[in-house]
């Protein structure tokens, strides 16, 4: 268990503090009205953490921290004050503080600043938040930071509200419709027709990739995908230009773009984008024991890659389902593309697999394809059905 | 030399040539070349210009006086440097950049004083660049009139040094039996740090500019609790990142920057690891621009 001080005069801030950390499990607040008062509890309740406020009556908060540093307690604090005068704030660098939150704050500042400190044990009082190698340009100083034992549980805040595959950032609504019908439905997309709610979301949600236009009248792309990048570094960023854009390519690079897409959208430039950026593991889900085979998207001279790339992700889900101890696997490719020879194959190698794992084999497929693996001699006996439900209800 | 009374009638002298608006500052020698170079190509465009102009405090600073004094009947200061160049017109700039390039700044003797201009040049630039990411990053409504603020915001600085070069390049010129005594480089930066703010009060006061860069250059020591999310707001914690990040030519104290970055993330709702990352983009763009 975690303890938190809360050393400030108002009842109502302390009120309000308590109610902002009670999401947190783990998390014990005492409280205090002054410094002396959090002086005196310092001692009692040997806290992991303080909030401590600067005006107050009887004991200040600089009094207060340099009493509680001169006694040599090197318990991290966090300043919750009203006070941003540089002539009061930075004499208390002295005594270390480790974050500063300015009053009137939203709860979820104080939340993550608190978690972020409990997170980590800080070895040095004297230490700074900017005190590490990328301010010190070289100078060799490591950061003291140590993470504690102390781990969040699934009650503590994330830092975004979601996961979402795709942000689409174009001024043009009808982009966004269009390019969403391209995508398969198991790829989740946001669209943003201008920075400001582009740089909201990404505040937000985690991206996976992020497509930007860059053509959008009054925007910087460049300072866009900067921002950008400050808010998610990891996501992939494409950029999105007209077909006749003289010297696209080069600009995306030199924006610092990782590819690019030129508009109007077709059906294999949209393949590539999603062989290049989303797993082959996504053309199948599992569920339980039941595999199925995503859409396929694009032009018919890529249905090798496709087949090839869900033969795979077919083995090793069949795989997993013998690890989980199923007794069997149901294939369900019904949207599977109507090309004999690769789903015969595809299904051939998965029957082939499962039975070398000892797992029984269900397949739901149209009757095209029933009607083929009846007459292959390998699969002629499968078990093969029209629906879902209906192989399900089989023993 | 009696630096106090030398330095009151620097600060006459400057505050009169303000007031009178006749102070003209010399440019660097390395914008005096890109500007040469770029004069005698027959490509060169708008854009060209003006990525020219906003590299440097000097030239923005006179391109935005140019376009307010051409512009005086809109009533409206220009908002970014490119809004200014487009109003004026490329004949304009390359009339008024051909002017400048006559006159660069006095190559001194003082060891390091140089170093000083071109100092204050780049930490300007750093604070210009940070200021309109972070405007960006906070929904501030006009990136591009941060980055002029902070383009600006040590033009008193600037001032003081280029005059006391320029001061230097007179003095010495002149034939004379015994040359006097000139200063140091700590002379040079006590002179800056006793008049740089009564001559940025000045040029925020007397010149005709946008709200916003008036008191960019006016400067302030604290945080505008007033209004969180502001140009000034972000203007400053950008000269504190930049100093931080040592892309800055004098001392800085420590626990005041520090102070300043926490007290302004907290304003400004950026975390630390965005501004990390902010700091780790700063650097590269700068070492690309060089």
């Amino acid at each position: 268990m975690k303890r938190v001080l809360t050393i400030d005069d108002s009842r109502s801030l302390r009120s309000i503090v308590k109610k902002a950390l009670k999401t947190l499990e783990e998390v014990e607040i005492f409280e205090a009205e002054d410094g002396q008062q959090g002086l005196a509890a310092v001692e009692e309740c040997q806290p992991d953490l303080i909030l401590l406020d600067v005006t107050m009556p009887v004991m200040d908060g600089p009094a207060t921290i340099k009493e509680l540093r001169a006694r040599g307690s090197n318990v991290p604090v966090i300043l919750l004050t009203a006070e941003s005068k540089l002539s009061i704030i930075a004499p208390m660098m002295k005594e270390g503080f480790q974050d500063y939150i300015v009053k009137p704050f939203q709860p979820e500042e104080l939340v993550k600043k608190v978690v972020k400190i409990l997170q980590t044990k800080v070895e040095s009082s004297s230490k700074g938040a900017f005190d590490s190698d990328i301010y010190n340009s070289g100078s060799g100083e490591l950061d003291v930071s140590i993470k504690s034992d102390f781990a969040p549980t699934k009650s503590w805040v994330d830092i975004y509200e979601s996961a979402v595959d795709v942000l689409l950032i174009d001024d043009m609504d009808h982009v966004a419709k269009r390019f969403r019908e391209f995508l398969p439905d198991h790829i989740t997309m946001k669209n943003s027709l201008e920075p400001q709610s582009a740089i909201s979301f990404c505040r937000r949600h985690a991206f996976r990739v992020i497509v930007i236009d860059l053509e959008m009248p009054n925007v910087n792309s460049a300072a866009l995908i900067r921002q950008l990048r400050t808010i998610q570094p990891d996501p992939v960023y494409v950029a999105l230009a007209m077909r006749t854009m003289k010297d696209a390519a080069t600009t995306a690079r030199q924006q610092g773009f990782n590819g690019i897409l030129v508009k109007p959208f077709d059906a294999a430039q949209i393949d590539n984008f999603l062989a290049s950026y989303f797993s082959s593991r996504e053309l199948v889900s599992v569920e339980d024991y039941v595999i199925k085979i995503g859409q396929f998207v694009g032009s018919t001279d890529r249905l090798p890659q496709f087949f090839n790339r869900v033969s795979k992700s077919t083995i090793e889900a069949i795989d997993n389902i013998a690890a989980a101890c199923y007794d069997r696997v149901l294939l369900d490719s019904v949207e599977v593309p109507n090309s004999p020879e690769h789903v015969s194959r595809l299904i051939i190698s998965s029957v082939e697999h499962a039975k070398r794992l000892g797992l029984a084999f269900q397949l739901v497929t149209n009757n095209d394809i029933r009607a083929l693996l009846q007459s292959i001699a390998e699969t002629a006996d499968l078990a093969v059905f029209s629906t879902l439900e209906e192989a399900k209800q089989q023993p | 030399m009696q630096t106090a009374q030398f330095t009151g009638a620097l600060l006459g002298i400057l505050k009169k040539r303000i007031e009178e608006d006749k102070l003209s500052l010399p440019i660097l020698p390395t914008a005096a070349d890109v500007i040469t170079h770029s004069l005698n190509d027959a490509h060169t465009d708008l854009v060209t210009l003006t990525n020219i102009v906003e590299q440097d405090p000097v030239l923005t600073m006179q391109m935005l006086r140019v376009d307010r004094t051409e512009n005086m009947a809109r009533g409206i200061a220009a908002d970014s440097i490119l809004q200014a160049c487009e109003r004026l017109g490329v004949k304009k700039i390359k009339g008024v950049l051909g002017e400048m390039v006559k006159q660069r700044v006095f190559n001194t003797r003082v060891q390091g004083a140089n170093l000083i201009v071109s100092g204050f040049c780049q930490h300007s630039l750093a604070v210009a660049l940070l200021a309109q990411d972070i405007a960006g990053l906070t929904n501030c409504p006009t990136p591009d009139a941060a980055y002029v603020a902070g383009l600006l915001h040590d033009l008193g600085s600037i001032a003081v040094i280029i005059f006391l070069l320029e001061f230097e390049k007179t003095l010495y010129s002149k034939p004379m039996a015994t040359k006097p005594e000139w200063l140091s480089l700590e002379g040079f930066w006590s002179i800056i740090k006793a008049i740089k703010a009564e001559v940025s009060t000045c040029m925020a006061s007397k010149w005709p500019l946008a709200d916003h860069v008036r008191k960019a250059i006016a400067g302030v020591v604290d945080y505008d609790v007033g209004e969180r999310i502001s140009i000034m707001n972000i203007v400053h914690f950008s000269n504190a990142l930049s100093k931080r990040l040592g892309i800055y030519p004098g001392q800085i104290n420590s626990e005041e920057i520090d102070a300043l970055l926490m007290i302004g993330c907290s304003f400004l709702g950026l975390e630390k690891e965005m501004v990390d990352r902010l700091s780790a983009q700063l650097k590269h763009r700068l070492a690309l621009s060089d």
